[in-house]
């Protein structure tokens, strides 16, 4: 009997096999998660994600477009962030007792200055105590800085000065510490001191006391080389340096500010050349009214009507610090409100208003700045105004704004050794005429093979390209070629260095929240499982399945058969 | 006791003993005093007069104190016996056992005790206290420490200096061993000459004689100064020089072997403090006299000091008579007797006959002290003057050589400036602004029209602008060589007229702050006006309308020229070089820096080097001379490895340098806008501008 019964499951099973039978069921499967980190320095935490999500996820170290969801691990958004689609996850790092969030200096600054750099410090649980931020340079403490902590969740700005002791490249490091318990964080940046000097064109048309005076100011300061032609009449000109023979000089091009003393004696086609100078060249202009305003300067800065005074004294005018730049009696303001200007120095009025008597308006890539103080030279001494600071500062500052013939961008200037980079190349005069031919050379000076490739981009005269930071620690320079014009960028390899720690909580929180994902803190890890599988809602699948399409089923059939066969012969029945 | 015969003689006798004992006493106090102090003084650490009060306080310890150190020790005769019975023998203890029976009534009644007191009073009758308590000794020992001390004053004084330092030699390379620095200040001063080893600083009087002497392992130093560079002669196994104090400034050693190899320098500062004129106040009468009826004398009181030490102090009179174009003008001096407590304060009264100048009325006198110190050659200093006026009933002082009759209207005109602004400030919050500033600019016409007439008194020729710019202590060089004369004959020495072109310029500055309703501002500017005119009229007394430093204008300023001249003038562009300091500064930021991780010798060198290059740079700056003292240290003890904590001396050092450096330059324009942000702001423009297309 029970032989009867072997036969007959072997023999199911063959029938059942024959049939074949589907089975249809719905399911979920193993989302795959990408995780990108925002730096080198967020391994521990992206490997921490991975560790939760290791039951239940499937997980990509790097960007991968068929994951279900990223992770961005890191406190700011990584370069990889552009374009993902799908869930976005952020995971931001604890908050440490010290962060330097923000390290600002001018990267290519004149030698004989003094250098701004602005940092901000991010402080928690720091209340009461002292942060001492130290800026150092070279290995030496240049200089030291202690303010209060206000309250536990601040971020304290520090505003310190660094003077270069030798031109070329330094790297210059802050390290924010607080006194009482040691807890510190450090960040680095750099600056390229240079020889370079701006140079500034004086130009009158006739005998200017204004701008005698302001240049005066301007020659003895080690910042500008100044070249100056004064036409004191007709056909008789004093000159210092080589400066064109008019405005319509090409030649005019080579300084990045022009002063024009009695812009009244300009002709139109002084205006019209100044203004080529002003938009295709990105150029600097400054105007010195000393009296009567021509129909050609009103075309120039566009104001139609004028309004003067002559007060009984001189009048103090002031600036936004504050201050007394400049005193004067006669004063030349534009009668109507000119769209897009700037006032930098404004004489207060009666009704509470200020009079804008010096200003500044953009003419393309260029600017137009204008002095109505008619008379300020009269009142330069020093203890009378600021005159002899106010005009070399804002020269400085006029050249300093003016676009370079190659203007190079770098996304870092303190690079890891290996650590990849974007660059930006704007060639000025490609970019501001119609002129589109250009072949541009890029190269990592001093590094063999070192060609960085660079492309158009969508806007004209604009190249981008990518490198690769060199091995060699220390300062290096990138340097690009056009035909007529070498520009270089200097940036800094060292792998202890490390920009300030941005922290862009609130751009992250955005771009996951815009993306239907959220954002949680490091210390929330143990939560990420559960609040992913809610964010990526896991669409449940339909399989169908046939549960006879296995070869296992040979198997129990060969043993089934196999033992009825041995029951037999024991019986002796076969 | 009054009982017994003798007694009172008894008594008698020890009271001469007293008296001889404590003379004694006083005399051997007087002498350890004397000896300290001799010695306290040759060390140059006690003043003659704390020397003084040693010798006082010696002596009175000495006498109080006496022989068993015990005070008190002449209340007891019966000790003042025993004293007197162990200097002679004749006593066998009778004149003990009398002075005990003295002191004790109780036993002292009977014959035996009479008989004793009697014959103790015979005895003492033959006794001389002054054979007993012979004072040889203590003479000698005062005579001895007299001359002791005479001979400590009297000794040159000479401040030794701290060593500094040991100065560190880097073998087989020339080097400073040590240098031996004597500064001899001028005679006149009184000042002890100071003897300096290694010294990285010296500070002294202007004029004083330095004496270096320097031993080095070398063939030749030189030494640099501000005024140039010489070499050392050798002498006597040293190299010498002389330099003299003139000014703020450095002395650089610089070794060098025979090949001309160069050592190490030694840097020293240089602070020299200049010898300021004396101060002198004329006490009394201190003011203006206007007599009708002259008395015959009045008594003067002067004072005056200095920071060294004065040399004469007088009174002088100029008595001016006459009238019309006839003046006569008497110069004369008043007696004085003076006292002079010390060489730097001195004071002298007297008393001024009147009478014997025969004053009439409308005679004038002007008097005012003068002063001169020792420094040779120096100015003497004149007091305020003030004047002696003999007057009828109701005149009033002589036109053109009285200050300004209405100078009280000037004053009280401007303080009425003063008061309508600070009313105008109360009511300012009950104003309307516009009132505000109305009000303000009345007040400004009227402070316009005070200044007016205080331009039109000091002569009426100062223009605006020349006020406006011109620093009120620049002065023209070239008039002021003109007035040399006056100069000289001190007439220039009163401050009057800058102080009254301050009070105008305050006026000034005051009706341009009413213009613009500052009212703060103004209040400010209007009271140092005042405060000005008020130092002229207490310290000139006559504020003449004839000027010895006349206002012009300076023509080179004005650019003024023939066209002509400038046809076909060229120049090369001008390129301004940084500052020799900023320069200098930076480079020693770099060579201090170094130090921090480069010990070698040649760091070190650079380091003193570019500290050389500053003093050079700015020789007058305190600051820079203590600064390169302290480099110099600081790279002495980093190439001996002797610096403990190297790197934070070299932090402070350049952060001091960093500091220094930043106050001469300007700021670095921050990161400019992007190209494409210069792009956009244009385009922007150009869009909203009216009428035109881009």
């Amino acid at each position: 009997m029970k032989m009867v019964w072997l036969r007959l499951a072997a023999v199911t099973i063959a029938i059942v096999s024959v049939v074949d039978p589907a089975i249809t069921s719905s399911r979920t499967s193993q989302p795959v998660v990408s995780i990108i980190q925002a730096s080198a320095d967020q391994d521990q935490l992206a490997d921490r994600v991975s560790d939760a999500l290791s039951r239940g996820f499937r997980t990509v170290h790097g960007r991968f477009d068929g994951a279900a969801g990223t992770i961005l691990v890191g406190p700011v958004l990584p370069d990889e962030s552009t374009g993902l689609s799908g869930a976005i996850v952020g995971v931001t790092p604890n908050a440490t007792p010290v962060t330097i969030v923000q390290l600002d200096a001018p990267y290519d600054v004149p030698i004989n200055t003094r250098i701004p750099v602005r940092a901000r410090v991010a402080v928690a649980g720091e209340a009461g105590r002292t942060l001492e931020v130290t800026l150092r340079s070279g290995g030496t403490a240049v200089q030291t800085t202690n303010v209060p902590v206000p309250s536990d969740s601040a971020v304290v700005p520090i505003a310190m000065t660094f003077v270069p002791a030798t031109g070329g490249v330094s790297r210059i490091t802050a390290i924010a510490r607080i006194v009482e318990t040691g807890s510190a964080d450090s960040a680095s940046t750099m600056i390229d001191a240079r020889e370079s000097r701006y140079p500034v064109l004086f130009f009158d048309p006739r005998a200017s006391w204004s701008s005698t005076f302001v240049r005066r100011a301007v020659e003895s300061d080690p910042r500008f080389v100044v070249t100056s032609r004064v036409q004191t009449s007709r056909g008789v000109s004093s000159v210092s340096g080589s400066p064109p023979l008019s405005l319509r000089d090409a030649s005019l091009d080579d300084h990045a500010a022009i002063v024009i003393g009695s812009p009244d004696q300009l002709t139109i086609s002084d205006v019209a050349a100044v203004e080529r100078y002003l938009r295709e060249r990105g150029g600097r202009v400054v105007l010195l009214l000393d009296g009567r305003v021509s129909a050609n300067v009103n075309r120039l800065t566009g104001v139609s009507r004028w309004r003067s005074t002559r007060l009984e004294s001189p009048v103090a005018l002031r600036d936004s610090s504050g201050t007394t730049p400049l005193r004067a009696r006669e004063l030349a303001w534009p009668a109507d409100d000119i769209r897009g200007m700037s006032v930098h120095v404004w004489s207060p009025a009666s009704d509470s208003t200020g009079r804008p008597v010096v200003w500044s308006v953009p003419v393309g890539a260029g600017e137009l700045f204008v002095s109505g103080a008619l008379d300020a030279w009269h009142y330069r001494d020093p203890g009378a105004s600021a005159f002899e600071q106010f005009w070399p500062q804002a020269l400085s500052d006029l050249s300093a704004s003016a676009p370079p013939p190659l203007e190079i961008e770098l996304s870092r200037r303190v690079m890891a050794p290996g650590q990849e980079a974007k660059i930006r190349l704007t060639v000025r005069d490609v970019a501001l005429t119609t002129d589109r031919s250009v072949s541009v050379r890029a190269v990592l000076a001093n590094v063999a093979d070192s060609t960085v490739r660079l492309w158009p981009s969508e806007e004209q005269g604009v190249f981008e390209g990518t490198f690769v930071a060199p091995a060699d620690s220390g300062p290096h320079r990138i340097v690009v070629t056009t035909g007529s014009a070498t520009e270089s960028a200097a940036f800094i390899v060292d792998a202890a260095a490390r920009p300030a720690r941005s922290l862009e909580s609130d751009a992250i929180r955005a771009f996951a929240s815009s993306r239907g994902g959220f954002t949680i803190a490091e210390g929330e890890l143990r939560t990420l499982p559960s609040r992913l599988t809610a964010a990526f809602q896991p669409v449940p699948r339909v399989e169908t399945w046939y549960p006879m399409r296995s070869a296992w089923w040979l198997l129990p059939f060969t043993l089934l058969l196999g033992g009825e066969w041995w029951w037999r012969r024991r019986r002796g029945l076969a | 006791v009054r009982a017994l015969p003798d007694a009172s003689e008894l008594r008698r006798f020890f009271g001469r003993v007293r008296t001889r004992l404590f003379l004694l006493r006083a005399v051997e106090g007087v002498a350890a005093g004397s000896v300290i102090g001799a010695a306290l003084a040759a060390l140059g650490a006690l003043s003659p007069w704390l020397v003084g009060s040693v010798i006082v306080a010696t002596g009175i310890v000495r006498t109080l104190l006496g022989d068993r150190w015990r005070f008190g020790w002449w209340r007891s005769n019966a000790r003042l016996a025993r004293d007197v019975e162990r200097r002679t023998p004749v006593g066998r203890n009778l004149i003990v056992t009398a002075a005990e029976l003295l002191e004790s009534p109780r036993e002292s009644s009977g014959y035996v005790p009479g008989l004793v007191v009697r014959r103790a009073a015979a005895m003492a009758r033959e006794l001389n206290p002054a054979r007993i308590f012979p004072g040889r000794n203590a003479a000698a020992a005062l005579a001895i420490a007299v001359v002791l001390l005479a001979g400590a004053l009297a000794l040159p004084a000479t401040v030794v200096g701290r060593e500094n330092a040991r100065l560190t030699r880097v073998p087989g390379l020339p080097g400073i061993e040590r240098v031996d620095v004597t500064v001899t200040p001028p005679s006149y001063s009184g000042l002890p000459a100071t003897t300096l080893v290694n010294p990285s600083r010296i500070e002294t009087l202007a004029g004083s004689r330095i004496q270096l002497s320097v031993a080095v392992e070398g063939a030749d130093v030189l030494l640099e100064t501000t005024s140039g560079t010489q070499q050392l002669s050798a002498s006597g196994g040293a190299y010498t020089a002389t330099v003299i104090a003139d000014a703020d400034g450095y002395i650089a050693l610089e070794p060098r072997d025979s090949a001309g190899t160069r050592g190490s320098r030694h840097l020293i500062g240089l602070a020299v403090t200049a010898d300021r004129p004396p101060r002198v106040t004329l006490a009394a009468p201190g003011r203006d006299l206007f007599f009708s009826n002259v008395p015959a004398t009045i008594p003067v009181a002067v004072n005056a000091e200095d920071d060294l030490a004065l040399a004469s102090l007088k009174l002088r009179y100029t008595a001016v008579s006459g009238s019309g174009e006839r003046f006569t003008f008497i110069e004369r001096e008043v007696p004085l007797t003076l006292a002079t407590p010390n060489a730097r304060n001195w004071s002298a009264t007297g008393t001024w006959r009147l009478d014997s100048l025969a004053l009439a009325p409308g005679d004038l006198v002007v008097y005012r002290a003068v002063a001169t110190d020792r420094r040779p050659g120096s100015a003497p200093v004149e007091s305020d003057s003030y004047v002696l006026e003999v007057v009828t009933p109701g005149a009033i002082a002589a036109e053109g050589f009285a200050a300004d009759d209405e100078r009280d209207r000037y004053a009280v005109s401007q303080q009425m400036v003063i008061l309508k602004t600070e009313r105008l400030i109360a009511r300012k919050a009950s104003l309307p602004a516009d009132s505000v500033a109305d009000a303000a600019r009345l007040l400004a016409a009227e402070q316009r029209q005070v200044r007016a007439e205080f331009v039109f008194m000091m002569g009426g020729e100062l223009e605006d602008a020349a006020l406006e710019t011109a620093g009120t202590t620049e002065l023209n060089e070239e008039a002021e060589a003109e007035a040399e004369g006056d100069i000289l004959a001190g007439r220039l020495q009163n401050q009057g007229r800058i102080d009254m072109m301050r009070a105008i310029r305050s006026m000034s500055r005051a009706s341009s702050a009413l213009t613009e309703a500052s009212l703060d501002q103004a209040l400010r500017d209007e009271r140092a006006a005042l405060d000005n005119l008020m130092r002229a009229f207490s310290r000139t007394r006559f504020i003449l309308r004839a000027l010895t430093l006349r206002e012009r204008i300076d023509l080179d300023r004005r650019l003024s020229g023939a066209l002509l001249q400038t046809a076909g003038l060229s120049a090369p562009a001008a390129s301004a070089d940084p500052p020799a300091r900023v320069a200098a500064l930076r480079r020693l930021m770099a060579d201090v820096s170094a130090l921090a991780h480069d010990t070698a010798r040649a760091s070190a060198t650079r380091a003193v080097d570019g500290a050389l290059a500053l003093l050079r740079s700015d020789p007058g700056s305190d600051t820079i001379r203590a600064l390169a003292g302290r480099i110099q240290e600081v790279a002495r003890e980093v190439i001996t490895r002797q610096a403990p904590r190297a790197s934070e001396k070299v932090d402070s050092l350049v952060r001091e340098l960093s500091l220094l450096a930043e106050t001469s330059l300007p700021v670095a324009p921050m990161e400019p806008s992007s190209f494409d942000a210069l792009r956009l702001a244009g385009a922007w423009r150009d869009r909203n501008r009216p009428g035109r297309q881009p």
